[in-house]
């Protein structure tokens, strides 16, 4: 200040004084480079399709899809847990703690509404899965790399997107069949595609995707979870299924059998778990570590009394599905039951997916008992535990300790070789092709023989005494893996089994019982819910309400 | 004369000056400027308009005075403090004695004597006395006396003296008159401040509201934007948390501009952009809200939303003067939902789950507590909200210095205790502006502040995750006390999901430490080479450091359960704001043409950089930074963030004969959020304004003291979106693993606009001010239209998610405010009592004139997106279904339309909605969706209104200020609203008004109870029976002050000392949801408005 005060203003002359001022005043810096501003932590799309790791980072981001981490109800993507788990929600095998009004349980109870975030949630999640996967073929091209490489990475997209029509074809039937990136006006004026154009799309993309894929036992170890050829032949035989073009969905599972890369696991409980996910059974699963990535299921389903929210409620539907472990269904009246240890003689999965009154939880005993009212897992409408008296235990590692929200690294099996054997057999079957035993023992009796189940084998060769055989072990053996509604619709068999009563496990010396449930049954089962499927209306689901708002056409 | 030390130092003050041929009333008037010193004669006996030539130097007032007044036999006095002019006694009553002599001859008259006073009671000389309608008239002798004579006891004397107002009296039977002057302090005097400059009121045509440190002092506001709540017509701030630390208010000038971009206001503090937070409110000189074009659009771009100018205080005085302002208040809540005891809790819970789950023997434990272990009665928000926190504020300024150089110094200390353990905010602050005249044409003025402060707030632990208000508020409100929260062995309950519960939170370890430190410099140049030039230079940087961390700790809650989480979150973002700015400014009068240009230019650049690391598994609570943490899972991230503008600007002013006034305005700004060829946009404004009061046909009307008719136009810009909104980016962060290892992952996720603009508002404002009875009655009057079009939206809503990604701001939609602002004010005063009471009151209506994109005709004939937004209905707006009460029973279900489309198994006690329309535009007989949803109300209010009143009585002043708004619905939602919302409580009014079976009531206040999803019911949907009345009318501020007297001041040598205690949002009178303020519309995570009581002083030495 002194500078200026003693040279500038006061020393030099009133013209010298004029043009120093100027000067100031005009040095207006060149700032039109300033103006020009580029993001951080994005990658600009003009530059980005340009080299081998940019792919990758491609390739991972449409992997991820809409898929989102923590805790979450309602779904954004078909693969999460909240997305493939709670769907059973909607099903006879699990009830939503939550309540009636739960959106999933809203799905089959007859009360199902064009606002159901649900549907919503699945819908958009498909389409995200769309947009990105368009994105990703119209410009893989532009990179510079062997073209091997980028003719697998396309495959790998066709097949995301073909799997995400596969679902939005069985749930919803017709839908808009978008295969480019679309422009906001131009998605807000689409059209539904009918159905079979739908089907027809998954089909060839499947079909040309399965050419171009690696063959699962050529995925290397940081490949895991990729797709491969099988992946694509299981969608594919799934939609031919559901299509019943059984012919042709054998011929996908055979080609998955003669692949010869898979195996059925000797043990049932590890495949859902860390330390044997990677099992060659688990064809294609979702994947989780922790940290970042990780899989928040054990927070909403953990039982109470390891912290857990207890939203997943088996309910006695399925777990009287599991029968004695010499193959006999199962009888409260048989002496083999014991009320105190329901897992007793039974069929070992029980054991492996289900928690019930005094078992072990990993160190923790599950206590939840109508009268044990001390307990957090106490069975009541009222607390945040079980609505039904069992719990979940298939997919936990019960020795598991550390957040149950950003901890736990289990993957989810979106796919396991079971179902493509189960699937085989029921495509023979229903192909009205003769069913042989060594077919049996190649298929039913594999899955459910193996080591850690050991259940006698299945001799019933006649079709139609073979089929509910074969459904009940395919709900019982994939329980809880997002794939019984599915089965419900194509088997079209919601108006016999998501109609009227449905109870939990039995309490016949509970004090509290008769006081507390809603309502009394002979058998001293826990009332859960009623349910009542509208068929021909709840078998397809309605386009959400705001997409029609802002397309009528939608309607 | 014998004149007190203090009247002595007005004379002592030094002056600087140079005129040469400037009349003599306007070498007072730069006297008055430059020495903040006032002058008072009697304009009828003294005509200034002598031709004087004077310069001073560094000389004292009473040697300048003396050498200017002196030749022109007039002599000067001090009256308290005020310097008071008038001619050689004996001429003026030698012309009075002359008058009276003539008349005496002509008529019989009436002789009157009589005194002039101040409000102090000094006399006060020179004062013009005539009588009305004639030419009669003398003046008042040096102590205060007059004689006069009138032609007859209805005749009237106008009593007139510059610097007083004048009053008139009729004579009537009084022979003696004793009158007492009130000094004015006109409101034609009165400066505004306006961008790039100041200006005086009576000249502004544009609409521009303002507020001075009076209206903001003794108030206990912790930051700058609670100050101006209900200040000013059309400027509403709504305040919808209590938070400590927390700006505490959004502020909407002139309804909600933009349903896209973000309608903030402008703040330029000192002439820089920045934030209300920045500021200790005591420090503010003056608050100016430009809200018209006209006003505004010298800062084009950003300020489609209104500006708001603040300026700090300058050093004022020449001696030191130290003063001290301090207060001490206590808060509590304006309001707490009351929810039931856990014995009510247990017999509802059973109506609504339809169960036995309570057995009335445990029901009858919770109602008795003899076991309160087991069967607790646990209030979770009163544990929560347990204490009256005590808020303190001390602020030292210090203020002087020397003509040339002045200082203003101040440091502030802020402690505020939320009413939740824990829970603080303090703010220590500096602040010191120094102007120095570094020669005659130079001005330097340096602005240095800096600030630190602190939030602090507990929170869940670990195992449970998260926050304050969604954590730990949020679940006090949804808990129902049925849980324990410690036992008596001083165990803590677990709560309903094993993670503990409010209690065992408040008594963890974990913390919320939020340190923001800012600082900043800006230095501005005048230099006034010519005479009416002032070239400027503007030089601002500000540092912004904001920090924050947050620790959820691990905790025993009894012998079995230990949460033994722990993790830290760490992040620091670091802002940097830098500018400059040239202006040059030409003022030149001609005649009675008055000119003006402003030219300037602007820079303006701010880089932001944000790290953040993450730990967990801290073996101990005592040790929380990152080094100590596990080495499990641990994260660290970042990014950096610019932005760049850059702009030209210039401004007009023209007036003639101080009665026509015409301005207009030119801006042009680019952004770097533009894409290269939209980067620029030019905003231009015009205003003129007609001074109808000093045309001569008005002067006959001496009750008008100012008229003036106004109206403005200009477009104005908006561009608060993201920092690269237009460019086609895969977005980062859609990690994925493969073969258990993460990878880093992209995909595209959001559809950006490549061509996008700015956003653009014109406005049009036309405007009376007026102002009555020599100022004391004021009334303004203004009507405003606002369009914005081009609105930077991300149509989300409106887009099909078929489009599979999200949608970027793109120009899509128009949006219209329409309004009337009224402003009116009346003070006076009678004996020792004054008086004064200001209202505002504004009208807002905003609808949306198209979508764009989104315009989408619906069935029912609405035009928008189907869910919030629609043509010609306000922004924020409720959409739903209307009510009819609930069902009664099942043949009242059978005779309504059906209903199963949005109530698929309606039950008494259902809420019952209308048919309202069908596909044939009448009632089809059954509610849908479709055709029977319509607009319920929106947030916005359109009414908004406040009233100051203020009463004084010798040295006690009261003032109470309410504040309301009208025309506005709001809702409560979650756990705020739903009874057993996903486990949740019930309040007290739900149990009460539920609808009951047994005896049904068509219109219950609550429908039948039912346990409710995070997804909701049937009966949770939209619809009028949640969207209620938001109405309110407050009692924001009262305040009853106490200035000690003069005498004991001075005994105490103390300059001023005034004692107050204020209310500050004592009540409110509303129709909201018992429990819950107005101001609220929450789910459950909130903190509740505060009310508080505090004791004051004001001190200066």
């Amino acid at each position: 200040m002194n500078f200026f005060k003693n040279n500038l203003f006061t020393k030099t002359s009133k013209y010298g004084k004029a043009i120093a001022m100027t000067l100031l005043m005009t040095v207006l810096f060149s700032c039109e480079k300033a103006l020009e501003q580029f993001p951080s932590n994005a990658f600009a799309n003009d530059n980005f399709w340009t080299s081998e790791p940019n792919t990758k980072i491609a390739l991972t981001g449409m992997y991820r899809g809409s898929m989102t981490y923590g805790t979450q109800v309602n779904p954004t993507d078909w693969w999460n847990y909240a997305g493939l788990i709670f769907l059973e929600f909607a099903t006879d095998n699990l009830y939503d703690r939550r309540g009636d009004n739960s959106m999933q349980n809203r799905l089959t109870n007859g009360t199902l509404l064009p606002d159901n975030a649900v549907i919503l949630g699945y819908w958009s999640g498909s389409y995200r899965r769309i947009a990105i996967c368009n994105d990703f073929l119209e410009n893989i091209d532009k990179v510079k790399i062997e073209q091997a490489k980028i003719d697998r990475m396309k495959a790998e997209a066709m097949f995301i997107r073909a799997t995400q029509y596969f679902y939005l074809s069985q749930y919803f039937g017709a839908v808009p069949l978008v295969k480019k990136k679309l422009t906001p006006i131009e998605a807000n004026n689409v059209d539904k595609a009918p159905k079979s154009e739908v089907v027809k799309f998954v089909i060839d993309e499947l079909t040309l995707a399965a050419t171009k894929l690696p063959s699962f036992g050529a995925l290397k170890a940081d490949e895991t979870g990729r797709a491969s050829k099988q992946a694509a032949l299981a969608f594919l035989g799934r939609i031919y299924l559901a299509e019943k073009k059984f012919t042709e969905a054998s011929a996908a599972y055979k080609q998955i059998i003669d692949l010869g890369a898979n195996i059925i696991d000797p043990d049932y409980q590890s495949l859902f778990t860390p330390a044997n996910e990677n099992s060659s059974e688990n064809i294609f699963s979702m994947q989780y570590v922790p940290g970042e990535t990780s899989n928040a299921l054990t927070q909403h389903a953990f039982p109470a009394v390891a912290s857990g929210w207890h939203i997943v409620n088996p309910t006695g539907s399925i777990a009287d599905a599991y029968g004695f472990n010499d193959g006999t269904p199962l009888s409260y009246d048989n002496p083999k039951f014991n009320y105190k240890n329901m897992g007793e003689n039974r069929d070992p999965r029980f054991r492996y997916n289900f928690l019930w009154d005094g078992t072990k939880f990993g160190s923790k005993t599950y206590v939840c008992h109508p009268d044990s009212t001390k307990s957090l897992d106490q069975l009541t409408y009222s607390k945040q535990a079980t609505r039904t008296g069992y719990g979940l235990r298939k997919f936990f590692d019960e020795n598991f300790t550390g957040s149950l929200v950003t901890d736990y690294g289990g993957n989810l099996p979106i796919i396991r070789y079971a179902e493509v054997l189960l699937s085989y057999l029921e495509a023979e079957l229903e192909a009205g092709k003769p069913i042989s035993q060594a077919l049996l023992d190649q298929t039913i009796n594999a899955v459910r023989g193996r080591a850690s189940v050991k259940m006698p084998p299945i001799r019933v060769t006649d079709s139609n005494l073979l089929r509910p055989i074969l459904r009940n072990e395919r709900r019982i053996e994939l329980a809880f893996e997002g794939i019984r509604l599915w089965d419900i619709f194509r088997w079209d068999i919601g108006d016999q089994v998501l109609k009227g009563d449905f109870w939990g496990a039995p309490f016949p010396n509970s004090q509290l019982y008769a006081k507390t449930s809603k309502k009394l049954d002979p058998k001293f089962r826990w009332f859960v819910t009623s349910k009542n499927f509208r068929k021909g209306i709840d078998d397809r689901w309605p386009i959400p309400q705001s997409e029609v708002n802002v397309n009528p056409k939608l309607k | 004369m014998a004149m007190p030390a203090k009247a002595q130092e007005l004379l002592d003050t030094k002056v600087n000056l140079s005129l040469s041929n400037v009349s003599l009333e306007n070498s007072i008037r730069e006297i008055e400027k430059t020495s903040q010193v006032k002058f008072s004669y009697n304009s009828r006996a003294l005509k200034l308009t002598q031709k004087v030539n004077i310069s001073a130097h560094n000389e004292s007032l009473s040697s300048v005075l003396s050498r200017l007044l002196t030749p022109l036999d007039i002599s000067y006095v001090q009256v308290s403090n005020r310097i008071v002019l008038r001619s050689d006694d004996k001429k003026v009553i030698t012309q009075s004695e002359v008058f009276s002599k003539l008349d005496n001859q002509l008529i019989d008259e009436l002789n009157i004597r009589g005194t002039v006073v101040d409000a102090k009671g000094e006399k006060l000389p020179g004062v013009n006395v005539a009588v009305k309608g004639s030419t009669r008239g003398t003046s008042t002798n040096s102590n205060g006396e007059f004689t006069i004579a009138v032609p007859d006891n209805k005749s009237v004397l106008v009593i007139s003296f510059v610097g007083y107002k004048s009053q008139e009296v009729l004579v009537g039977n009084n022979s003696i008159l004793n009158l007492v002057l009130i000094e004015d302090n006109k409101a034609l005097e009165e400066v505004v401040v306006v961008g790039y400059g100041t200006q005086k009121k009576v000249n502004v045509i544009g609409s521009v509201s303002q507020i001075s440190s009076k209206d903001i002092d003794n108030r206990p506001v912790t930051q700058a934007s609670q100050a101006i709540t209900g200040q000013m017509p059309g400027v509403t701030v709504i305040q919808n948390t209590g938070r400590p630390g927390s700006s505490g208010g959004q502020i909407r000038v002139r309804g909600v501009g933009s349903f896209g971009a973000t309608p903030d206001a402008l703040i330029l503090i000192d002439g820089i952009a920045g934030t209300m937070n920045d500021i200790n409110p005591n420090d503010i000189k003056t608050i100016s809200v430009l809200k018209d074009a006209s006003s505004a659009a010298i800062f084009g771009a950003r300020s489609a939303n209104g500006v708001i100018l603040i300026t700090t205080k300058n050093g004022t005085s020449d001696k030191l003067s130290v003063s001290y302002d301090g207060y001490v208040g206590f808060n509590d809540a304006t309001a707490f939902p009351d929810f039931v005891n856990s014995a009510d809790y247990a017999s509802m819970f059973n109506i609504a789950s339809g169960s036995q789950s309570f057995s009335p023997a445990s029901i009858e434990k919770y109602r008795n507590q003899s076991d309160p272990d087991n069967f607790p009665n646990t209030r979770f928000l009163d544990e929560v909200f347990s204490r009256s926190g005590v808020q303190t504020a001390h602020t030292v300024t210090l203020n002087g210095g020397t003509n040339k150089n002045r200082f203003y110094l101040s440091g502030g200390f802020l402690n505020q205790e939320g009413i939740v353990e824990k829970n603080s905010f303090s703010r220590y602050n500096q602040r010191l502006t120094m102007q120095n005249k570094l020669s005659n044409k130079i001005e330097l003025n340096t602005r240095i502040f800096g600030t630190l402060e602190t939030r602090k707030e507990p929170q869940a632990t670990a195992n449970k995750g998260g926050g304050f208000l969604d954590q730990l508020i949020q679940n006090a409100i949804r808990y129902p006390s049925i849980f324990t929260g410690k036992n008596s062995n001083g165990d803590f309950g677990v709560g309903p999901e094993s993670g503990g519960t409010p209690v065992s939170w408040l008594a963890s370890d974990s913390y919320l430490r939020n340190p923001n430190s800012r600082f900043g410099i800006n230095s501005k140049l005048d230099w006034k080479p010519i005479n009416g030039l002032t070239l400027s230079a503007i030089g601002g940087y500000n540092f912004s450091l904001f920090e924050q961390r947050s620790y959820l700790a691990s905790q025993r809650l009894n012998a079995n359960v230990f949460q033994s989480q722990a993790y830290l979150n760490q992040s620091s973002d670091k802002v940097i704001f830098k500018t400059m700015q040239y202006t040059g400014e030409y003022s030149k009068e001609i005649n009675r043409h008055n000119f003006s240009l402003l030219a300037g230019y602007s820079f303006e650049e701010q880089n932001e950089s944000y790290f953040n690391g993450y730990k967990q598994d801290f073996p101990s609570n005592d040790y929380t930074v990152l080094d100590l943490g596990g080495f499990a899972n641990q994260l660290v991230g970042g990014y950096d963030a610019d932005w760049v503008i850059q702009s030209f600007f210039s401004r007009a002013k023209y007036s003639f004969n101080d009665r026509y006034l015409f301005e207009a305005t030119i801006r042009r700004d680019g952004s770097s959020r533009f894409p290269t060829g939209n980067k620029y946009a030019t905003f231009p404004s015009a205003a003129v304004g007609w001074r109808i009061s000093e045309e001569s046909f008005m002067k006959s009307l001496a009750w008008i003291t100012d008229m003036k008719l106004k109206a403005s136009w200009g477009v104005l810009g908006n561009q608060n979106i993201g920092n690269y909104p237009y460019q086609q980016v895969l977005n980062s962060g859609r990690n994925y693993p493969f073969g258990n290892t993460i990878s880093v992952g992209a995909a595209y996720s959001l559809y950006r606009d490549p061509n996008i603009k700015w956003e653009s508002t014109e406005t049009n404002d036309f405007g009376l001010e007026s102002s009555f009875f020599n100022g004391s009655l004021n009334l303004n009057v203004t009507y405003f239209n606002r369009n914005t079009r081009d609105i930077l939206f991300r149509p989300s809503s409106s887009v099909s998610t078929i489009l599979g990604v999200g949608i970027s701001e793109t120009n899509t939609g128009a949006v219209e405010n329409t309004g009337w602002e009224f402003d009116l004010g009346y003070r006076g005063e009678k004996g020792k009592w004054k008086y004064s009471l200001n209202g505002n009151f504004s009208i807002i209506n905003n609808k949306v004139l198209t979508l764009g994109l989104g315009n989408v005709n619906q069935p029912n004939g609405y035009v928008g997106n189907g869910s919030d937004l629609f043509i010609g209905f306000p922004m924020q707006m409720y959409y739903g279904y209307l009510s009819d009460g609930v069902f009664l029973n099942a043949g009242d279900i059978s005779a309504w339309p059906v209903q199963t489309a949005v109530t698929p198994r309606p039950q008494a006690g259902d809420i019952r909605y209308k048919d309202i329309s069908g596909p044939n535009g009448v009632p089809d007989g059954k509610v849908d969706p479709i055709y029977d949803r319509a607009y319920l109300g929106s947030r916005i209010p359109k009414y908004t209104f406040g009233a100051n009143l203020g009463l004084s009585y010798s040295n006690f002043d009261l003032s109470v200020f309410m504040q309301g708004v009208a025309g506005v619905k709001g809702t409560l939602t979650g756990y705020a609203g739903y009874a057993f919302f996903n486990l949740g409580n019930i309040q007290k009014w739900q149990m009460d008004g539920r609808f009951k079976p047994d005896q049904p009531e068509r219109y219950p206040d609550y429908p039948r109870l039912e346990e409710v999803t995070n997804s909701g019911t049937p009966n949770t949907v939209t619809s009028d029976f949640w969207i209620i009345n938001a109405a309110y009318l407050r009692v924001k501020n009262i305040q009853l002050g106490y200035n000690l007297p003069k005498n004991i001041l001075e005994k105490m040598r103390l300059n001023n000392l005034k004692l107050y205690v204020t209310g500050e949002n004592m009540f409110s009178f509303n129709s909201f949801r018992q429990g819950w303020d107005p101001e609220i519309n929450t789910g459950g995570d909130y903190y509740p408005i505060l009310r508080t009581y505090t004791f004051g002083i004001n001190l200066k030495f």
